[in-house]
């Protein structure tokens, strides 16, 4: 019941009226409060903020009774209002009942019928207030677990991954979006439907039977290509909490791109294992000539076989030497040491390190590095730029022919240091040009048929450079030679100084 | 017998072409070879050999398999025996065995190829 008091506003312009009912009220511990009229009754109701009861005449200067009843209605729709007049007849009672009055007592009425009434109206107040609130709870109730499934089916047809659910008998009792759009021809069939008519893959139906008739609980997992993608499909049983089998969920997960990868993986490692197992048998057929004197024995064609043999096997070292590299480079493990680093000094050391071999071929070797002061300092990795520049010119080198020239050159603009490495050797034709960074490329003619090459060397200078942020540029043709630009971001374009 | 029969060996591992022109010199072949499809058709047309002996994949996929043809297309080198060397990888176009329209070639052998082979494949094709 009420904690505190029950307010009550009686409003009559009898000023006896007002002063017996407020005795009478007051007496039962209710705080009262009069109007004399039906405006001073509003006036009071809203700077009281409301009453519990109002109990008033009908016949009052400036508003009656009926016009009040409407007026509080409109106000507070909880609010009790009791009539009380002499002037009672059914119409009037009925009137007032229509406007919303809750109850009528005729004058004159003796204090216990007042005090009735009052009572009454309070506990019908009281229970309807009450009524209200479950009432309003129960909607709120009801929100939240509309709101918590429609947040499920909002999850669920949110899902990337297709969900198919199948009841006891096999037939299809939800799937979501990603289902629709997987198995188009799934939805054209209204729930529920049985699987083997919805879904035209007999590997996906039987998996999905296979875990729902299952007497074990059972798990299963494939892979089913359905059209041009992969998917990987989990089926598991939908258990009631006694553990009995109430159907089956499965979740169909696309895995083409994985797929692509894993090809594109095998078919590498297939490539790897061609390029080195020619070589290798080469050398063991050369080695075998010498030793198994199938071919005579001549001591410096021999010998000649076996600094071959030594060749090959030295090129065949560096190739596995840069396929480490490379994979160390494609799985992020290939960690770059960046700092200033001098372009000059690098190149220069690279260079003097190829010296002899150009003397060798009558090459002539030039490096113009001109005020080593003007080159800006570059950040990089020094190994790998030496890596890089030594690489270039051990390319200059070999495609050129005996007497030709190798010029390099370093320079910088402020924003990019830049070494360039020319020749006048063979040359590329542009279909060549274009294909010269691809893994194991390498051009296949007459000249280049006596030069040893992994066809790695390219592929990992441009990788080195993508890492770095700089750029490779090459320029060449046929018989006229070529050269191949690299630039670096210097230390203050690098760090945005 | 070997006297006087010419093979031509192409093929652009030069180090193999040394170790299989070495044991057939030895045993009394005359060899000449090539590098590359193209120079091999050239040397076939230039020396009018006896066999030839080809590398399936040279620089593309498909460079022994051209020289194959163009060999059989030409009338100078049309009746040439040829013997093509093929590795596991490679991939022969719808069938295995030789193959008038598609493979013109008289026999397949797998890389890697003991010199002693090649030896025993060159005599059964001259003989």
């Amino acid at each position: 019941m009420a904690e505190r008091p029950s307010r009550i506003l009686v409003v009559d312009d009898e000023v006896g009226m007002r002063d017996g009912c407020r005795r009478i009220l007051a007496s039962e511990g209710y705080e009262v409060e009069t109007a004399e009229d039906g405006q001073a009754a509003m006036e009071k109701f809203r700077a009281a903020g409301g009453f519990d009861v109002v109990i008033s005449d009908l016949r009052m200067p400036r508003m009656g009774g009926m016009d009040l009843i409407e007026a509080l209605r409109a106000l507070d729709e909880d609010a009790l209002l009791l009539v009380i007049t002499a002037y009672a007849t059914i119409d009037t009672a009925v009137d007032a009942t229509k406007r919303g009055a809750y109850g009528y007592i005729p004058k004159p009425f003796t204090p216990d019928e007042l005090l009735l009434h009052v009572r009454n109206g309070l506990e019908k107040r009281a229970l309807r207030i009450e009524a209200k609130a479950l009432r309003e709870e129960r909607e709120r109730r009801l929100l939240e677990v509309a709101f918590e499934r429609s947040k499920s089916t909002t999850i669920l047809h949110c899902m990337t991954d297709g969900v198919l659910v199948v009841n006891r008998e096999g037939r299809i009792v939800l799937r979501n979006a990603a289902l629709s759009r997987i198995l188009p021809s799934c939805s054209d069939h209204p729930l529920p439907v049985p699987v083997a008519e919805a879904v035209e893959l007999p590997e996906l139906v039987s998996m999905v039977m296979e875990v729902v008739q299952a007497e074990a609980q059972v798990i299963a997992s494939r892979e089913i290509a359905i059209g041009p993608c992969t998917y990987m499909v989990n089926a598991a049983p939908v258990l009631e909490p006694s553990g009995e089998t109430l159907g089956a969920v499965a979740v169909l997960r696309d895995i083409t791109a994985l797929k692509k990868l894993e090809i594109a993986k095998s078919m590498f490692v297939s490539m790897v294992a061609h390029e080195l197992k020619s070589p290798l048998a080469t050398i063991e057929s050369s080695l075998d000539i010498v030793l198994s004197g199938i071919a005579g024995s001549d001591p410096d064609r021999d010998r000649q076989m076996l600094q071959r043999a030594r060749l090959r096997a030295s090129t065949l070292r560096t190739l596995v030497s840069d396929l480490l590299n490379l994979t160390a480079i494609q799985t992020g493990n290939f960690r770059l040491k960046r700092q200033h680093a001098d372009l000059c000094a690098i190149v220069r050391e690279a260079v003097d390190a190829q010296s002899d071999r150009a003397a060798e071929k009558r090459i002539e070797l030039l490096l113009e590095c001109g005020d080593p002061s003007a080159v800006d300092p570059i950040l990089a990795d020094t190994n790998a730029v030496r890596s890089v520049v030594s690489n270039l010119v051990d390319n200059a080198i070999k495609y050129t022919p005996e007497g030709g020239h190798v010029h390099v050159r370093v320079d910088s603009n402020g924003l990019y240091a830049r070494v360039i490495v020319k020749d006048d050797g063979i040359g590329m034709s542009p279909a060549e040009r274009d294909r010269i960074f691809d893994e194991f490329f390498r051009v296949k003619n007459d000249y280049t048929a006596h030069v040893p090459g992994t066809g790695l060397g390219l592929t990992l200078v441009r990788r080195l450079v993508d890492m770095h942020q700089g750029r490779i540029e090459v320029d060449s043709a046929p018989g006229k030679g070529s050269v191949f630009s690299v630039s670096f971001p210097t230390v203050s374009y690098a760090t945005g100084m | 017998m070997s006297e006087g029969r010419k093979v031509l060996l192409v093929d652009d591992d030069v180090d193999l072409v040394a170790v299989n022109r070495a044991v057939l010199e030895s045993h009394g072949y005359t060899v000449c070879v090539a590098h590359s499809g193209p120079a091999g058709l050239q040397k076939a047309k230039a020396e009018r050999p006896d066999l030839v002996v080809l590398d399936v994949m040279m620089g593309t996929n498909s460079e022994g398999f051209d020289l194959a043809r163009a060999l059989r297309a030409d009338e100078a080198t049309r009746g040439i025996p040829l013997i093509m060397v093929t590795s596991v990888h490679t991939t022969v176009p719808f069938r295995f065995e030789p193959d008038p329209q598609f493979l013109p070639v008289d026999r397949f052998v797998e890389k890697p190829l003991p010199p002693e082979s090649l030896l025993k494949e060159v005599e059964r094709l001259l003989a």
